[in-house]
C-alpha cells in the first residue's frame, strides 16, 4: 500500500473531512447553527461524578441523593432542598431523554469505584421503554454512552442504533444538521443572536457545575401553560412517544441490570414514574396503542405496567407512581410532560417524604 | 450489511487495508474470506446453505466442463430453479394452488403456518450467476482453463456483487484475476462511482421515498393526479435506488481492482422499449435475452412465435423480480409493449424511433417514461388489491366522482349531511406535496442520466482526478452528513 500511495486517497478523503467536520464544531463556529444546549448536560456528568467521589470521602458530609432521571428531573431547586432537608444534598444524574441504558453505564462505574450514595433514584417513565416511538431520542446513545459499553452490550441495540452512535460520534455535522436558514439568522445584526445563545450555553454549563446537575435548558421551564395548551401537547406526545407503541425488552433488560447493580452496591433505592399532565397520562392509560402484530389492540400503560411490575418484583425494588397517588396534586405543567418550576417544591418533598422517608423541616 | 451503512463501512475499511497489504497469492483467498464474512454477517446459517449450494454447482460445472454435458446442464439449471423456486416462491405457488383449489391445506401453507421461509440475500442474483456459469461452459469449453474450486468460490462469493448484483457472467470477472497492480484510475473511479452511488440513493432515492409512501400506503385517499405523480415519482426512486445500488457495488470492485459491468445506461433518454431494456439493468436484461429468449427461439421462429417469447421472456423476467401477480403483470405489460412496438415498427413500417429530430426524440423518451412510470404503479403495489385500487383510482379518485356517484344513487342529501356536520368538503383527496424538491431532483435525475449517456463529456476534466476527488469526495461527506433522512432499504435486495 504504502508503494501505491493513491490507494490512501479514500482515507485522505475521510481524513480531511473529519478535520473540516472538527472545525465546524469549534464553539465560536458551532453557535451559528447548533440549536439544542442538551448535550452540555451530558458533557458535565463525568464531572459531577469525580465530584460525588471526593465528596463522599469528606468525613463531615451531609446525605447524599443521586437522582437518575429524565428532563423531568432537572430543575431541582437546592436552596428549598438545603432549608427543607438540611442533611441532604442532591447530586443530579439525569439528562434530556435519559433512558435505563444511561443509568446503567453510569451504575457500572459506581460499581467500578465504589461508588455508594445514601439514596439512588432511578426513573421508570414509559416513554424510555417504546421502541417504535414515532420521535426517537438518541440523545443518551449520541451524547452519553461510550464505544466500549456499545460494543459490551451490542446484542441490545440495533444496527440502525449502532450505525446512528458510530455515525454521529463521527460527524458531528451529522448530529446538528447545519442549515442555512439558521446561519443566516444567527450571522445578523453582528452576529447577535449567536453571541447571546454562546452566552447561554456558558451559564448553562456554570449553572450544572454550580446546582450539581440540576439546571435547564429550557427557556420556558417556568411557565404554565393553560389546559387547552397542556390538552394539545398531550395529543401531540401521546402521538410522537406513546403511540405505536412496542415494549422495548432491551431497555428492561438494562432496567433490570440497575436493580442488580444497586442491590449489589448495598445502596438504598427506589424507581419512580414521574408525574406527567393528566389529559397525557389518562391517554397512556386508557387509549389503545397501535401494535400491528397483536391481533387484540392493547394500552401502553398495560404493557408497561405489567412488565416493569415483574420486574420490580423480582429484584424488590419500589415503584413510586407519581401519577396515580392521590395524595400528590400539584398539576401546573409548562407541557404535557413537564412540571412547570411552580410544582418542583411539591415534587422534591414527595421525593423526601414518600420515597426517602425523610421529615421536612 | 448494506453499503450505506457504518457496519459496512468499517467492515470494507478493514478488508481495503487488509486487502492491498498481502501478498498477491493470499489476496484472492483473502476475498473469499472476506465474502464468507460478508454473508455470514447477514445470516450464519445461509451461508452454510449458500456454501453447499456454491459446492453442488462447482459439482455440475465440472462434469460440463469434462463433457458430461447435457445432463448437467439440465441438474444445474433445475437445482438452481428449485432452490430460488423453495426460497422465493413457495408462497405464491401455495397461494395460487390454495386460490384454484381452495385446499385448506394449500391456503395454510401459503400464509405460512406450517413452514416460515426467509429469502436469503441475493439468491436471485446468485441463482442467475451460477446458471450463467453453466449454461455457458455448456456451450464453450474450448478455449476455457477449468476453474478451480477456488476460482469458482471466488466468482460466486464475491462480496460487493453479494447485495443486488449485477449479475456477472465468467468473462466479466475472471480476466479481473490477470490484472497485476493496482491502478490509480481504478481508485478515481472507484471514489466517484461511490459519491454518485450515496448521492442517488440518500439524497435522491430516500426522500422522493418519503413524499410517494404515503401515497402507495393509501392510494384511495389520493386523488387520480397524485396516484399518476406516484409513479412519475416512483420512476425517479427506483432508478437512483438501484443504479446507486449498482454503483456503490461497482465502485467497491473498483477499489479492490475489479472492473465489473454496470447496470444502467441513461434508461430514461431511451426513445423504445427496446432501447430502454439495453439501458435498464443490462445485466438481467441480457441474462434472459441470452438464457430464455434464444433458447426459446428468439426472432428466428416466425412472427407469432418472436411475440410470445417476447411475452414470456419479459413475464419470467418480471416473475423474477417478486413472487406476486403484479410483477407478473408488470412483465406481461412489457413484453406487450415489446410486441407492439416490434409489430408496428417491423411490420406495419411506421417510423415509431426517431432518429435525429431532437424534440421527437425528447417527446418519444417522455412517451417512455411515462410508460415506465405506469409500469412503476404495478411494480410498487404492495400486492394484486393495491394495484387494482391504483388503477382504478386514476379514473376514480377525485372530489367530483364521489359527488356524482352519490347524486347518481339519489343520495345527495347524504353529501349536504356530511358538508354540515364534517366539513365543507367531504371528499377532498390528498395530494402529492413537495413539488419543489421534486423539481431539484428531476434535475438531479437529469444529471446522472447525463453523465451515464455522455461519460466521455467528463473527460476533459480527468487531468484534475486528484483535486476533484478530494474536493468532491469532501462535499458528498457534508451534503450527505447535513442532508440526508432516515431511508429505506434498498428496493433491490429484496428481489
Amino acid at each position: 500500500m504504502l508503494k501505491n500511495k493513491f490507494l490512501l486517497i479514500p482515507v485522505l478523503i475521510f481524513l480531511i473531512a473529519l478535520a473540516v467536520d472538527r472545525i465546524l464544531m469549534l464553539e465560536k463556529i458551532q453557535t451559528y447553527f447548533t440549536k439544542t444546549v442538551s448535550e452540555i448536560n451530558y458533557f458535565h456528568k463525568p464531572v459531577l461524578f469525580q465530584e460525588l467521589k471526593e465528596y463522599l470521602q469528606k468525613p463531615d458530609r451531609k446525605k447524599v441523593f443521586v437522582y437518575f432521571g429524565n428532563s423531568r428531573a432537572l430543575l431541582f431547586d437546592n436552596k428549598y432542598i438545603a432549608e427543607h432537608y438540611p442533611d441532604w444534598i442532591l447530586f443530579n444524574f439525569s439528562v434530556p431523554g435519559g433512558t435505563p441504558d444511561y443509568f446503567t453505564f453510569w451504575l457500572e462505574q459506581f460499581q467500578a469505584d465504589n461508588v455508594k450514595p445514601d439514596f439512588i433514584l432511578v426513573d421508570d417513565s414509559v416513554e424510555a421503554f417504546n421502541f417504535t416511538a414515532r420521535i426517537k431520542i438518541d440523545e443518551v446513545l449520541v451524547n452519553g454512552l461510550d464505544f466500549p459499553f456499545i460494543l459490551k452490550y451490542r446484542s441490545r441495540y440495533t444496527s440502525k442504533e449502532i450505525t446512528n452512535f458510530i455515525a454521529k460520534r463521527l460527524f458531528k455535522t451529522y448530529q446538528y444538521r447545519p442549515k442555512l436558514d439558521t446561519i443566516l439568522q444567527r450571522l445578523r445584526n453582528n452576529s447577535e443572536i449567536a453571541k447571546h445563545y454562546r452566552q447561554w450555553r456558558i451559564q448553562i454549563a456554570g449553572k450544572l457545575k454550580e446546582e450539581r446537575g440540576s439546571a435547564s435548558s429550557d427557556i420556558s421551564a417556568n411557565a404554565t401553560s393553560s389546559k387547552e395548551l397542556v390538552l394539545k401537547y398531550s395529543e401531540g406526545d401521546f402521538h410522537s412517544y406513546i403511540d405505536p407503541f412496542t415494549f422495548n425488552e432491551n431497555m428492561l433488560a438494562f432496567q433490570k441490570d440497575n436493580f442488580r447493580i444497586l442491590k449489589e452496591l448495598g445502596v438504598s433505592h427506589s424507581a419512580i414514574w414521574v408525574r406527567v399532565a393528566r389529559p397525557y397520562f389518562q391517554y397512556i392509560q386508557t387509549r389503545n396503542a397501535v401494535l400491528p402484530m397483536k391481533e387484540q389492540p392493547i394500552t401502553a400503560y398495560s404493557i408497561w405496567y405489567s412488565k416493569i411490575n415483574a420486574a420490580h418484583k423480582e429484584f424488590g425494588t419500589g415503584l413510586f407512581n407519581m401519577n396515580e397517588d392521590k395524595d400528590y396534586t400539584c398539576d401546573f405543567f409548562t407541557d404535557a410532560s413537564h412540571m412547570s418550576t411552580k410544582c418542583f417544591p411539591d415534587y422534591t418533598d414527595y421525593i423526601f417524604e414518600r420515597v426517602i422517608g425523610v421529615k421536612k423541616k | 450489511m448494506l453499503f450505506n451503512t457504518i457496519p459496512f463501512f468499517l467492515f470494507f475499511t478493514a478488508v481495503y487495508f487488509i486487502y492491498w497489504n498481502i501478498g498477491k497469492k493470499l489476496k484472492y483467498d483473502f476475498l473469499i474470506l472476506a465474502g464468507a464474512a460478508f454473508y455470514f454477517y447477514y445470516s450464519p446459517l445461509f451461508l452454510l446453505h449458500f456454501l453447499i449450494v456454491i459446492s453442488i454447482n462447482y459439482f455440475f460445472y465440472y462434469q460440463i466442463y469434462n463433457g458430461n454435458k447435457s445432463l448437467f446442464v439440465k441438474l444445474a439449471v433445475i437445482f438452481n430453479l428449485l432452490n430460488l423456486g423453495f426460497f422465493k416462491y413457495f408462497y405464491f405457488f401455495t397461494g395460487a394452488l390454495s386460490d384454484i383449489t381452495g385446499s385448506l391445506f394449500f391456503k395454510d401453507a401459503s400464509e405460512g403456518r406450517w413452514i416460515h421461509i426467509t429469502l436469503p440475500l441475493a439468491i436471485s442474483f446468485y441463482s442467475f450467476q451460477m446458471i450463467a456459469c453453466a449454461v455457458d461452459t455448456y456451450r464453450n469449453t474450448a478455449d476455457e482453463e477449468l476453474l478451480s474450486f477456488k476460482k469458482y468460490l471466488l466468482f460466486v462469493l464475491f462480496f460487493p456483487v453479494l447485495i443486488a448484483g449485477p449479475i456477472m457472467r465468467k468473462k466479466d470477472f475472471f480476466p479481473n484475476l490477470e490484472r497485476e497492480v493496482p491502478q490509480k484510475d481504478d481508485v478515481y473511479k472507484a471514489s466517484f462511482l461511490m459519491m454518485s452511488g450515496l448521492i442517488k440513493k440518500i439524497l435522491l432515492a430516500d426522500p422522493v421515498a418519503t413524499i410517494i409512501n404515503p401515497v402507495f400506503a393509501n392510494p384511495n385517499e389520493y386523488t387520480a393526479f397524485s396516484l399518476f405523480m406516484g409513479g412519475i415519482l416512483y420512476t425517479i426512486q427506483v432508478y437512483a435506488d438501484f443504479s446507486g445500488l449498482t454503483d456503490m457495488a461497482r465502485s467497491v470492485a473498483y477499489f479492490l481492482g475489479f472492473q465489473i459491468p454496470e447496470n444502467f445506461y441513461a434508461p430514461f433518454f431511451a426513445t423504445s422499449g427496446r432501447e430502454l431494456w439495453k439501458k435498464w439493468h443490462v445485466t438481467l436484461s441480457f441474462w434472459l435475452m441470452e438464457y430464455i429468449y434464444f433458447p426459446l427461439g428468439g426472432s428466428r421462429a416466425g412472427e407469432m412465435r418472436t411475440y410470445l417469447n417476447l411475452i414470456i421472456t419479459m413475464t419470467l423476467g418480471g416473475f423474477w423480480h417478486g413472487a406476486d401477480y403484479t410483477f407478473v403483470v408488470w412483465g406481461f405489460y412489457w413484453g406487450s409493449i415489446l410486441c407492439v412496438e416490434r409489430y408496428l415498427e417491423e411490420k406495419k413500417g411506421l417510423p415509431l424511433t426517431p432518429q435525429k429530430s431532437f424534440p421527437l426524440k425528447l417527446f418519444k423518451a417522455m412517451i417512455i417514461y411515462v410508460l415506465f412510470s405506469i409500469s412503476g404503479l404495478m411494480f410498487r403495489s404492495n400486492n394484486t388489491q393495491s394495484m387494482v385500487d391504483l388503477f382504478v383510482g386514476l379514473f376514480t379518485n377525485s372530489e367530483n366522482y364521489l359527488r356524482g356517484i352519490l347524486a347518481a344513487n339519489g343520495s345527495e342529501w347524504l353529501v349536504s349531511g356530511m358538508e354540515l356536520v364534517q366539513t365543507e368538503r367531504p371528499f377532498l383527496l390528498n395530494t402529492v406535496k413537495s413539488y419543489e424538491s421534486v423539481a431539484y431532483m428531476y434535475l438531479a435525475f437529469l444529471f446522472f442520466h447525463f453523465v451515464q449517456y455522455k461519460p466521455e463529456a467528463l473527460d476533459r476534466f480527468k487531468k484534475y482526478n486528484l483535486q476533484l476527488v478530494l474536493l468532491l469526495g469532501v462535499i458528498t461527506i457534508f451534503l450527505l452528513t447535513t442532508l440526508s433522512h432516515d431511508g429505506d432499504s434498498f428496493i433491490y435486495t429484496t428481489f
